[in-house]
């Protein structure tokens, strides 16, 4: 795991670099599994034989223009025709509708990128949106699914909103996809929500006044039933009397504080690793 | 941590009393005070100075098959009568136990926990796992003079019905509302896709500043989300068995108790 902070400006191909530079660099279990597209566009896959259950899935992203890279999740890859040949459903190509397709928005001004061997955050210090792609955690094998479930919680194309996708985890119109590529029912395109959904009685601040913070577990809509926790990603909605980029530390963890842009305030703390 | 379960009778006297008489006073921090304060009525003190707790639990089990709580700061046994801040009501409504047949007691240094058979009740007596440790901040959740019988410990202060309550919140606030954490979600799941469960100790926070008292120790609360509970089912999870309890009313409001 790594936590990293840093800058990019806002042009093609700038996300693609820190795929490549932050994540496959560091974690042999992430990497460069097709590159024979045009200009700016690679499948990353992340893959571990290891895992219980197996991590096997594939990132398409294109990342061809200013402002935001669109970020595809598939079962399977052809890298021989580019293609995804072999369609499953599993997979999670949009959220509410077919025009609301996954975007991570990736501005100019700055970034913060937590990697892990099945998972990655990446926060844009712009609009301060938080997208998290890949494994959930299984705090023991009591809870662990027999499949991957891998998901992808991102912004979608009205990036520019300000809404923090991990404070808000839900499919909603063009401002996040929330959707695991294998559900509960194995099936695919299976919209996942935080726990706790739409409550606004959700409140941080403690007697002695530290903050409470417990990683959020994510359910299946369709299956009402919870498919693991986030790795280092506590939801807290609204009402969080913080700004962006504060910092609480609590057992020695920096927990980084974001909540977008937008007037209406969505809320998470993710652990600085 | 001790868990029971125990059974009491229809009638007056004996009955909730015995259960702290039996089982919660073979907890080092709790013991009777004041035995001598009626007819079929007691008072017991929960007290732990080095962790700052202190308080006292009046029971008066004079009628049939519910007793009547009230939760004090102090209490002078020779004059039989409770001392200083009390939280014995809410709006005139007193704080009612109500059992008769089966109960599940589970008691802890700074808390009791019950879930009853007799309209599917839930209760907590004491400190939550308190964040601020150098507060003394008994509450009292449980029922008053139901009518509907809704299941308490998965439901909010609902007046006649339910108190959440706390003696003291963290400024020293008398008789102070609480709620439950993302109290009105209808996403509080708690089965797996594995087909196991995970219940968490819900955070409490208090009605005015919004500030987070504690965790209640022992306490999932899930309010009305369906998940194909049943009513007095005991789930096995990796850390316990959880009781499942929701009440009686038509739309139930459900809670897991930690039978520890």
């Amino acid at each position: 795991m790594a936590w990293t902070s840093d800058t990019h400006d806002a042009s093609a191909g700038k996300f693609i670099d820190v795929l490549d530079t932050l994540l496959v660099a560091l974690h042999s279990t992430w990497s460069v599994y097709d590159s024979g597209f045009a200009t700016n566009e690679k499948v990353y896959r992340c893959y571990d034989p290891a895992a219980d259950p197996v991590v096997d899935f594939y990132l398409h992203v294109k990342d061809n223009q200013a402002d935001y890279a669109e970020v595809l999740m598939y079962d399977s890859w052809d890298n021989v025709g580019h293609s995804y040949a072999h369609d499953t459903n599993l997979k999670v190509i949009y959220g509410t509708a077919e025009a609301n397709v996954p975007y991570i928005c990736k501005k100019n001004g700055g970034y913060y990128f937590s990697s892990h061997d099945h998972r990655f955050i990446y926060i844009d210090k712009t609009e301060w949106e938080a997208n998290y792609v890949g494994m959930l955690e299984y705090p023991t094998t009591y809870q662990r699914p027999k499949t991957q479930q891998p998901v992808l919680i991102t912004s979608s194309t009205a990036y520019v909103s300000g809404y923090n996708p991990l404070g808000r985890v839900m499919n909603w119109s063009t401002y996040v996809v929330s959707m695991a590529m294998i559900g509960a029912r194995a099936s695919g395109m299976d919209e996942v929500r935080q726990w706790g959904y739409l409550s606004l009685q959700r409140y941080w601040i403690c007697a002695d006044g530290g903050v409470h913070i417990r990683p959020t577990w994510i359910c299946s809509v369709i299956d009402l039933s919870l498919i693991g926790r986030m790795r280092s990603v506590a939801i807290g909605h609204t009402n969080a009397p913080f700004d962006n980029d504060d910092t609480v530390t609590i057992d020695g963890d920096v927990w980084r504080y974001v909540e977008g842009t937008s007037p209406t305030r969505y809320s998470c703390f993710i652990k600085q690793e | 941590m001790a868990y029971e379960f125990a059974r009491v009778g229809v009638a007056a006297g004996g009955r909730i009393a015995d259960l702290w008489d039996a089982i919660v006073v073979n907890n080092a921090k709790w013991s009777v005070y004041d035995a001598a304060v009626g007819t079929n009525a007691k008072t017991y003190r929960c007290y732990d100075a080095p962790n700052n707790v202190d308080f006292y639990v009046y029971i008066n089990d004079n009628q049939d098959s519910y007793s009547i709580l009230q939760l004090w700061e102090g209490w002078d046994s020779g004059g039989h009568a409770g001392v200083g801040d009390t939280l014995s009501d809410v709006s005139g409504d007193p704080f009612r136990i109500y059992a008769r047949g089966g109960v599940h007691v589970c008691v802890s240094d700074h808390r009791v926990l019950l879930g009853v058979s007799y309209g599917l009740q839930s209760y907590y007596i004491g400190q939550p796992i308190r964040f601020d440790t150098t507060k003394n901040m008994p509450f009292y959740i449980g029922s008053t003079t139901p009518t509907q019988w809704y299941g308490a410990l998965g439901f909010y202060d609902a007046a006649g019905e339910i108190a959440w309550r706390t003696l003291w919140d963290h400024l020293g606030t008398v008789g102070k509302k609480i709620w439950p954490y993302a109290w009105n979600s209808t996403h509080k799941y708690a089965r797996t896709c594995r087909g196991t469960y995970v219940f968490e100790d819900t955070v409490v926070y208090e009605d005015t500043n919004k500030i987070c008292l504690g965790y209640l120790d022992g306490v999932c609360h899930l309010y009305t989300l369906s998940q194909g509970f049943k009513n007095g089912e005991v789930i096995t999870c990796e850390d316990a068995d959880w009781l499942v309890i929701g009440g009686q009313y038509g739309t139930k409001s459900w809670s897991a108790l930690r039978l520890q």
